[in-house]
């Protein structure tokens, strides 16, 4: 893929990965770091590129050519990280790609795609019926520096003014499906759960200090029926992490067992045979023996 | 005339031949609905008080419910209300199929047989044509021995496939207080009901008719109908379609409820031996489903010949499987299959005769029956040959002495027996526990303990909160039994599968809007649930009259943990507790009398009790 002239990119990475409990753009997703991922990914499209790190950020070592800049003050939100990137980027870059270092998919022809439909406007930012994706658009330098400034003066933070009061376009995630076909550049790590997803379907190997724990799950009727099997072992911290990790190992479970993305109403989790889990948060433990079961037990 | 209903009932009485045609009345159908509320108004009324089930003057009822003949899946089913011989307490049971739409188009409510034959007939009950509806009786003779399907095959082969039939087998005309009564291969399994049939001297009831009851609202029923089928299909009732109730068989033993050599454990070590295809003990061959059924929870299994040839499918449930299999501590599927295929070619009721087997296994054990050279076999757990033969040799014209041990059932047999023994004859009032190992189930204990027709499963559904978050203290474990077993008695009342029960999200209110919307009648969610509270009372009533007494409502002395070494584990202490509650709850007295007022109430139903 050829790199686009006048065409920059900013990554924001002075989060504070609070629910994370961990520095994000240091996570390891292969043989690199979260923020070299990014780099790399974004080194194939854009002429240039600026990382926005907190004050006393570590960083891993980054090649010269990209510039790293430091918010004076950590964590003010994203609005302020874009204001430092917007400013130092240089002046042959007409319009910017802004992600953060959390989504480690993106697809450089979706963001080729985000470009080329930005032409006439100030912005572009996907939505997908429920949320729209600041840290997913493509910018327009100057415009968008001079609205940061005035939000930020005007103590108005949230990128979404951004959206409202300039000349913008949004696109609906389902268009850009043929870019990138599964979403992917979409899906970004706040947990542990979401990395050791994206690390799963990536098929890349979880690093040890953030393993799940092992739990052990028992099928019983309709879904042992289906599974084949008895049990299995697998890594979860709660119940959400177990049904997505049920659904990658199962998939024929989808549908009859495992809906929307949560078990049926028809079906239900024990820890052992006395404690009924029913809040899907609820912590799992190494070792915990999970049965999946019919609420119509009996009869 | 209320459309769903004909208003009337059918009373033949057997020894002067006379049948006739008691009316309903409007006030009735709207308290007890049909099926087993209606059942056990027609039983009360028609016998008297501390009859002899087995006597001329027992009445056997066979109850037609408001939904039968509506598209209303499952609901083509009948009750079977009756005294039973092995309790001496009522005994309701469901049977279904084409039976039940051919009863019904008699053109009747539901059909009270009472009196007794002199010779083995065939009764005949003819409601077609213009002419009134009349019977007819045929000598049984040719099929004296016959098991019930062959029965039923033979009469309509002669008589035509117009008539629908329920027979009995051997057990039936042997009149084993166990004996089941049948239609195509469904059996009304508990309680020796085909015992009943069989004391009157007939082998076979075939049915026929043309009367149709009209619905009040044939489009609103539609819209019902069509919606309960949709959700018949859905994972709510993926257990029956797709497995069967032999589903239960692991989850039990993985929440120690398995009850293993007669409830002296709760989990079964060879139990996966019993499971090897698709969790069942054979290779599914077929599915089956009664009338007007979306579900099909019917599962039919290979069984081999000795040549190990596949020669007939077995239909398999869980209370076959773990009474015939676990209970007897027997791992072999083939001896589960065979001794099953056994009980349902005699016409005998899996879940006592197992349950009475592995009683007697546990005597034998225990050395209070003298392994002495009179006994030809000796059942032992683990034996599956010796099951056989032992069922063999007690429907044979001379059966040994533990074979006629088995004929009377555990609770009976622990009486000749002695020595204790009843500790450990796992019954309730008589009746064999289904099985449900109470030990942890206390919600289960308690529903059995107390229920009407003895150690059931059917007429209450308490195994249900012990499956679910429930609130332990006595109190709420009692109120979510009688909730249960409220909810029971209307399924049994309207009649409707209780394999459905999981697609309703508000089991009452529904229930109201398909009765409102077949009979026209204005049912209230509020009110079904006194109607289920009056079905509840009734049959208590009936057991009152017929010698009740609270020492009853209790379960073997085996079961109660005897140190606690576990707390979840029952203890007499805390069952007596679940009952008060239970009693309190019912508007009972504390040790479980029908209070005046509720009496009264019953009498003015115009059912005649006396009772203490
Ligand atoms: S679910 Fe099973 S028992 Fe119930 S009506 Fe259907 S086939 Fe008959």
């Amino acid at each position: 893929m050829a790199v686009i002239p006048r065409f920059g990119a900013i990554i924001l990475c002075g989060g504070q990965s609070r629910r994370m409990g961990f520095s994000k753009a240091l996570l390891p997703f292969g043989k690199e770091t979260m923020i070299e991922n990014a780099i790399h990914i974004l080194d194939q499209i854009a002429s240039e590129i600026v990382v926005v790190a907190s004050p006393d950020q570590i960083l891993p070592e980054i090649t010269s050519e990209i510039r790293i800049v430091r918010d004076p003050i950590a964590y003010q939100g994203p609005l302020t990280g874009m204001q430092s990137g917007l400013r130092h980027i240089s002046d042959q870059i007409d319009s910017v790609f802004i992600t953060a270092t959390d989504s480690p998919l993106l697809h450089p022809e979706l963001i080729l795609q985000l470009f080329k439909q930005s032409e006439t406007y100030d912005l572009i930012m996907p939505f997908d019926g429920k949320y729209y994706y600041p840290l997913t658009s493509v910018y327009k330098v100057k415009p968008v520096l001079e609205k940061v400034e005035q939000l930020i003066r005007e103590d108005r933070h949230r990128p979404f003014f951004l959206m409202e009061e300039l000349h913008s376009k949004t696109i609906h995630v389902n268009e850009l499906k043929e870019f990138d076909p599964y979403l992917d550049s979409f899906r970004n790590i706040n947990t542990p759960v979401d990395y050791r997803n994206i690390l799963r379907i990536s098929s890349m190997t979880i690093p040890e200090e953030f393993h799940a724990p092992a739990v052990n799950v028992e099928f019983y009727g309709v879904p042992r029926l289906i599974t084949k099997v008895a049990n299995a072992t697998l890594e979860a911290e709660n119940l959400v992490e177990l049904i997505s990790e049920l659904s990658r190992n199962f998939p024929e479970l989808k549908g009859p067992v495992i809906v929307n993305e949560t078990l049926h109403p028809a079906y239900r989790f024990m820890r052992g045979t006395s404690e009924f889990l029913m809040d899907l948060q609820t912590p799992l433990v190494a070792n915990d023996k999970i049965l999946i079961l019919a609420v119509d037990a009996g009869g | 005339m209320i459309p769903g209903y004909h208003g009337k009932y059918l009373r033949l009485d057997l020894s002067n031949k006379i049948m006739d045609f008691p009316e309903i009345g409007s006030d009735i159908y709207s308290q007890v609905i049909g099926g087993v509320g209606l059942g056990v108004w027609i039983l009360t009324r028609e016998t008297p008080a501390g009859y002899d089930p087995l006597s001329p003057d027992a009445a056997l009822v066979f109850a037609l419910s408001p939904l039968v003949g509506t598209p209303l899946t499952t609901s083509a089913k009948f009750a079977v209300i009756a005294k039973s011989p092995l309790t001496n307490r009522i005994c309701d049971a469901m049977c279904s199929s084409h039976f039940a739409m051919a009863a019904k188009k008699v053109g009747v409510d539901a059909i009270c047989i009472k009196g007794k034959l002199e010779e083995p007939s065939i009764l005949f009950i003819d409601g077609t044509g213009d002419e009134p509806i009349r019977f007819s009786l045929s000598t049984a003779a040719p099929y004296l021995g016959d098991t019930a399907a062959e029965t039923e095959r033979k009469i309509r082969l002669e008589s035509g496939t117009d008539w629908q039939i329920i027979s009995i087998g051997l057990a039936g005309e042997m009149q084993i207080p166990f004996a089941t009564l049948s239609h195509d291969g469904r059996h009304a399994g508990r309680g020796g009901l085909g015992a009943v049939l069989g004391s009157k001297n007939i082998k076979a009831i075939a049915v026929r008719g043309d009367k149709r009851t009209n619905m009040a609202n044939p489009n609103e029923t539609m819209k019902i109908a069509r919606s309960l089928s949709e959700r018949s299909f859905t994972p709510a009732t993926a257990k029956y379609r797709e497995l069967g109730t032999v589903a239960n068989l692991l989850v039990f033993n993985r929440f120690e409820s398995l009850p293993t050599r007669n409830f002296q454990e709760g989990s079964f070590l060879e139990v996966e031996s019993l499971t090897q295809h698709d969790l069942a003990p054979a290779r599914k061959i077929a599915k089956n489903s009664c009338a007007a059924c979306t579900i099909g929870c019917e599962h039919i299994y290979s069984l081999k010949s000795d040549k190990g040839e596949n020669t007939k499918g077995v239909r398999m449930e869980y209370e076959s499987l773990f009474a015939l299999g676990p209970l007897c501590g027997i791992s072999d599927p083939e001896m589960v299959l065979k001794a099953s295929a056994l009980c349902d070619e005699f016409g005998l009721d899996t879940i006592s005769t197992g349950g009475t087997i592995a009683f007697l296994m546990e005597c034998l054990d225990k050395r209070f029956i003298p392994q002495g050279s009179d006994l030809n076999i000796t059942p032992k757990f683990g034996d599956g040959e010796s099951v056989l033969s032992l069922i063999h040799d007690m429907m044979s014209p001379n059966p040994s002495e533990i074979a006629q041990l088995l004929k009377l059932g555990s609770r009976n047999a622990a009486h000749q027996i002695g020595q204790n023994s009843i500790a450990f004859a796992q019954q309730v009032k008589g009746l064999e526990m289904p099985g449900y190992h109470p030990r942890k189930l206390h919600a289960m204990a308690l529903g059995m303990a107390v229920g009407s027709r003895g150690a059931d499963h059917n007429r209450t559904g308490a195994y249900e909160v012990d499956f679910s978050e429930h609130d332990r203290s006595a109190h709420s474990v009692a109120l979510a039994v009688i909730e249960t077993e409220d909810k029971a008695a209307i399924m049994d009342s309207l009649i409707l599968c209780k394999f459905i029960r999981g697609v309703f999200q508000d089991f009452f209110q529904e229930s109201a809007e398909m009765l409102s919307a077949v009979t026209g009648s204005c049912y209230t969610k509020d009110l079904l649930i006194e109607s289920a509270k009056l079905i509840v009372r009734m049959r208590k009533a009936f057991n009152q009259r017929e010698g009740w007494s609270p020492e009853e409502d209790a379960l073997p002395e085996s079961i109660f943990a005897q140190d606690s070494k576990e707390e979840s584990y029952l203890t007499k202490t805390r069952l007596e507790d679940l009952i008060k509650h239970y009693n309190a709850g019912r508007g009972f007295s504390d040790d479980g009398w029908l209070s005046d007022l509720q009496m009264q109430c019953i009498s003015r139903l115009g059912s005649d009790h006396s009772t203490k």
